[in-house]
């Protein structure tokens, strides 16, 4: 019988190089033919051969030709079936996982679980540490703070900055900048309307700043034609690629015309490429003026391009030394003080966001690990299931390396499915993460699900493969035939048991791990939710406007502090109203030097300079609208007028400075040894008004009759905060002060909930995914339990029937699933801890080895685990030894 | 018709003719069932009257040719006097790509000879 044509090309057994062989031997077989015919003919033998080997031309010749032929003709055949047996492997692989839909479905879920967690997490932490900046060699800038004598960070004066540029050759460039509300009325100059001014944020920089960023403009340039004019009359403008769209409608002769910025006509000299923007947020970049700065007036930040081939180190002791020089030259503004040079990319994340985005990418990481293992765990019981079929395979003539193949692509197509729902879930992730994390993380806006990303999960879904696929298949394609087709599965159900359960308690360690990093920063956050503020936020309002400095002089601000509280008082359903510089955890913040007559700095042997305080200008009132308890004297009134020099200090600046004595009555300079005299009124509670996880720092409240600034933030307590009031007070904002921009008025707790956003959300994250590994682990346990209790059907039939109890049965299934659960807490307690210690930097007051946490992780993971061995061991007391016997 | 078939003297024009002529008899020798090059052999040259295959080695590397084309296939068999040889056979795409060099060698072979006919004495 001849089979037909395709079958036997799909079962012929291509030996490598055969057909060396086979053309000699074809092309001795002519010879030989050819040689009888000739003989048979008459001919002689010799003769014979002669004439053959004539009329055959050089066979030498012939066989290198056909060699050639048959090699390329072997190589060609051997491509094609490659590719034939792999579709012919797909489509196996997906018939197959048809053929099973739960655990296929499960299988997918899992791995779109970890691809989907992991390639999120990525994303943002991609946007926010690993993406380059968007400025020429990034990792040559740096960010410069001065430093106090105490060794506090703190902002940049001018002139000190202008003097490092001129000393310091470490730099190829140093620039400051301060960045500022403002307003910005872009409509078309003579429009009747005139529109609304819209509050943008503004960067007044110095003159080489874009420069030291290496940026150019998209259009026009980044100086205007005449120059750089330092000074406060320049009126030039660039803009961002962002608000040319956005304000100025994408205007194409935007450079050039004209807008209106804090009710001043400037004039539009560039715009720069998008994405570029430094510092965060600015939307418009002006002209510093350079020629108003006292020396202690540290007032800006300050960015510098390090020279080429110079370190961080050395450009630091180098900037150090300069300091130092400045500091015997104005003893009374520099003495003691320093310099700190910082990465600008990780002065703009800051350490702890940084840290907090690693630890979670480790902990996504690990969640990954374990849905691995699970999928992994899975097809090796799948492969249990399936050793019959192997065997009959093998004993076919599969090679072993075929049945691999099979396997491990039956593997690629649940992790490419398990991938694709897997970015499915980071899409939506990360939409997430952007409306839910912490808003003061840099860039975290950018965070989406772009090219690196999807190149990320593409790498991740093909290492999970690999990671879960190779060793299942190695696995089951490991059969010996002739004792697997008689036993029907059953012999090697011991070793594929033993294989699993190390599978399974890998992932209740790696669960152990999560729990206990999800304990610490759950119960860190609950800890920093239970500080004491030391005010209360409920029912205020709070809103800021910022007064053009041109259009509102001391005096006009002054009244119009007095007015604004008059009428926002008189609004019905208003308890109590105050005005500050800054709000609470409005991300501005006020601190200055303060000398006190007669008291000695303990601690260091030299007192260097003078310590410095926290402060805030407030109107009457602001005590009483955030409920902070005036302990002793008075608290600010409207008898504390202009020129007079009152203060009123907080519980822990009058225990640092006069323990155990009463304040009131005492003196203290502000602003330093050279500062106003200033006599202590009152003395207030404690608040923690700008971080919450450190002890209150000592403050100085000021009437803002005295230092009447131009950011006003007015804090309007009412009976019940609702949208009704807050539009009812922004409208009567508007009505006072035309011309300035106010935007939203929203509740003060919102800024204190703010404060708590980043813990809350790494706790939420980190407990996320702690549930989903804890899911996981259980569910290996319950798979690799029933499966256990299902190959010992019989056994537990026969126990029955010889009088076994079906307590007792339990107790044997349990006590297996408990051993389980035994060595993955060990094994994870020693994983735990390592996550632990790298989380102590992002946990407050919350040591990484809280044995209750521990405790609690271990208790959740045990009554999870035995629950999930329960639940088989109950279903093995139920069985009936009648039926278990007499079955198969 | 006569063809020298060292690589040296012919050039290429007449080194395709000779292919394609080849290739035609061999598709055509193979619809009477699997024969072995020998066979073939024998069976070109009596039929041309020994015209063509003036060097019968040739025929080999025209049989691997037609092989990796996949118009023929190769099997090992037994011959006549039970020797292994090697055995080829027309494939079903061998088989249509006859059936069009047929058509094409006829049309060909029609206009040459008008051509040839009306010059000729």
């Amino acid at each position: 019988m001849r089979l037909p044509h395709g079958v036997r090309r799909a079962f012929r057994l291509l030996v490598p190089g055969s057909y060396r062989d086979e053309v000699d031997e074809e092309i001795r077989f002519h010879l030989e033919r050819r040689v009888e015919d000739l003989i048979a003919s008459g001919m002689e033998p010799a003769a014979a051969r002669r004439e053959a080997l004539r009329s055959f031309g050089d066979p030498d010749r012939i066989a290198r030709e056909c060699r050639t032929l048959a090699h390329s003709r072997e190589a060609a055949e051997r491509r094609a079936g490659l590719r034939h047996d792999i579709l012919q492997d797909l489509r196996w692989a997906l018939r197959s996982l048809y053929r099973a839909p739960g655990i296929t479905l499960a299988m997918v879920a899992i791995l779109g679980l970890g691809v989907g967690a992991a390639t999120a997490l990525f994303s943002v932490a991609d946007a926010v540490v690993f993406r380059p900046l968007p400025f020429e060699k990034p990792e040559h800038l740096v960010w410069l703070d001065e430093t106090t004598p105490e060794g506090n960070r703190f902002s940049v004066s001018l002139p000190n900055l202008l003097d490092w540029r001129e000393a310091s050759g470490s730099f190829s460039g140093i620039a400051g900048f301060q960045l500022r509300n403002a307003s910005l009325d872009a409509s078309p100059p003579g429009s009747e309307d005139g529109g609304e001014p819209r509050r943008v944020l503004l960067a007044p920089v110095t003159e080489d700043f874009f420069e030291v960023l290496g940026l150019r403009p998209a259009q026009g340039r980044l100086l205007p034609a005449e120059g750089y004019v330092p000074g406060g009359d320049a009126r030039w403008t660039v803009v961002s690629h962002e608000l040319w769209q956005n304000e100025l409608g994408g205007d194409p002769d935007v450079v050039g015309r004209k807008v209106l910025l804090d009710g001043r006509s400037t004039v539009v000299v560039g715009v720069l490429p998008p994405g570029a923007v430094f510092p965060e947020g600015a939307q418009l970049w002006t002209p510093l003026p350079e020629d108003r700065w006292e020396r202690d007036d540290r007032e800006i930040a300050g960015i510098g391009r390090l020279a080429p081939g110079v370190s961080i180190e050395a450009a630091d002791s180098d900037l150090d030394a300069v300091a130092g020089h400045l500091g015997e030259l104005y003893p009374d503004s520099n003495r003691g003080w320093t310099v700190e040079l910082r990465q600008l990319r990780s002065a703009l994340v800051g350490t702890q966001v940084h840290r907090a985005l690693l630890v979670l990418l480790g902990s996504v990481g690990v969640l990954l690990l374990i849905a691995c293992v699970n999928v992994s765990s899975l097809l090796v019981a799948r492969g249990a299931a399936r050793s019959r079929e192997m065997a009959v395979r093998t004993s076919l003539g599969a090679p072993r390396s075929r049945l691999v193949r099979q396997l491990l692509v039956e593997a690629t197509a649940i992790g490419l499915l398990g991938g694709l729902s897997g970015l499915a879930l980071a899409v939506v992730g990360v939409e997430a993460v952007r409306g839910w994390g912490p808003a003061e993380v840099p860039h975290l806006a950018q965070a989406s699900v772009d090219s690196r990303v999807l190149a990320f999960s593409a790498a991740v879904a093909l290492l999970s493969t690999v990671a879960f696929g190779l060793l299942p298949a190695l696995k089951t394609s490991r059969t010996r035939p002739g004792e697997d087709l008689r036993a029907g599965g059953r012999t090697s159900a011991a070793a594929t048991a033993r294989l699993r359960g190390a599978l399974v308690v890998t992932q209740l360690a790696l669960a152990v791990a999560l729990l206990v990093g999800a304990g610490l920063t759950a119960r860190s956050y609950l800890r920093l939710l239970g500080v004491d503020p030391g005010f209360d936020p409920g029912d205020v309002l709070a809103v800021r406007i910022d007064l053009p400095e041109g259009d509102y002089p001391p005096e006009r601000r002054q009244t119009l502090a007095e007015e604004i509280h008059r009428q926002l008082s008189a609004l019905p359903g208003v308890v109590s109203v105050a005005g500050s510089v800054g709000a609470p955890y409005a991300g501005f913040y006020t601190a200055n030097e303060v000398a006190v007559p007669g008291w000695e700095q303990t601690g260091t042997a030299e007192a260097e300079g003078s310590p410095i305080a926290q402060w805030r200008s407030v109107t009457p009132g602001y005590f009483e609208t955030l409920d902070i308890p005036v302990l002793r004297g008075r608290a600010i009134t409207s008898q504390d007028r202009d020129g007079g020099g009152t203060v009123v200090v907080s519980q822990a600046f009058a225990e640092q400075f006069w323990p155990g004595e009463d304040a009131v009555g005492r003196e203290l300079l502000f602003g330093g040894s050279d500062g106003s005299p200033r006599v202590v009124v009152g003395v207030v509670g404690d608040v923690r008004d700008a971080v919450l996880d450190e002890a209150p720092r000592p403050t100085l409240f000021l009437p803002y009759q005295q230092i009447p600034w131009v950011h006003q933030t007015w804090l309007v307590e009412t009976e019940a905060e609702t949208a009704t009031m807050a539009m009812a007070v922004r409208a009567e904002l508007r009505r006072l002060v035309p011309g300035v921009p106010v935007p939203e008025v929203e509740p003060l707790r919102a800024n204190l909930a703010g404060a708590r956003t980043n813990p809350r959300f790494q706790a939420l994250l980190m407990t996320a995914f702690a549930v989903a590994a804890l899911t996981l682990a259980a569910s290996g346990v319950y798979g690799l339990m029933a499966f256990a209790v299902a190959q010992r059907r019989r056994e537990i039939g026969v126990r029955m029937a010889l009088g076994a109890r079906p307590g007792m049965v339990v107790a044997m299934v349990a006590r297996q699933g408990a051993a389980l659960v035994a060595a993955g807490v060990a094994l994870g307690l020693t994983g735990a801890w390592a996550l632990a210690r790298s989380l102590e930097s992002i946990l407050y007051r919350t040591p990484p080895s809280e044995v209750t946490t521990y405790a609690a992780a271990v208790a959740v993971l045990a009554v999870v685990g035995l629950l999930a061995a329960y639940l088989p061991a109950r279903r093995a007391a139920e069985i009936d030894p009648t039926v278990a016997l007499t079955a198969e | 018709m006569t063809i020298n078939r060292t690589a040296d003297t012919t050039d290429r024009a007449e080194l395709e003719l000779v292919r394609g002529t080849l290739d035609l008899l061999i598709l055509k020798t193979l619809t009477w069932g699997p024969l072995h090059g020998y066979a073939i052999t024998d069976s070109i040259r009596q039929r041309t009257e020994e015209a063509i295959l003036v060097e019968e080695g040739a025929l080999y590397p025209a049989l691997h040719r037609l092989e990796k084309r996949g118009w023929i296939e190769a099997e090992w068999g037994r011959s006549e006097n039970n020797r292994r040889a090697k055995y080829y056979r027309l494939s079903v795409e061998g088989r249509a790509e006859l059936r069009t060099r047929e058509e094409t060698w006829g049309r060909y072979t029609e206009a040459v000879g008008k051509v040839l006919g009306t010059v000729a004495p």
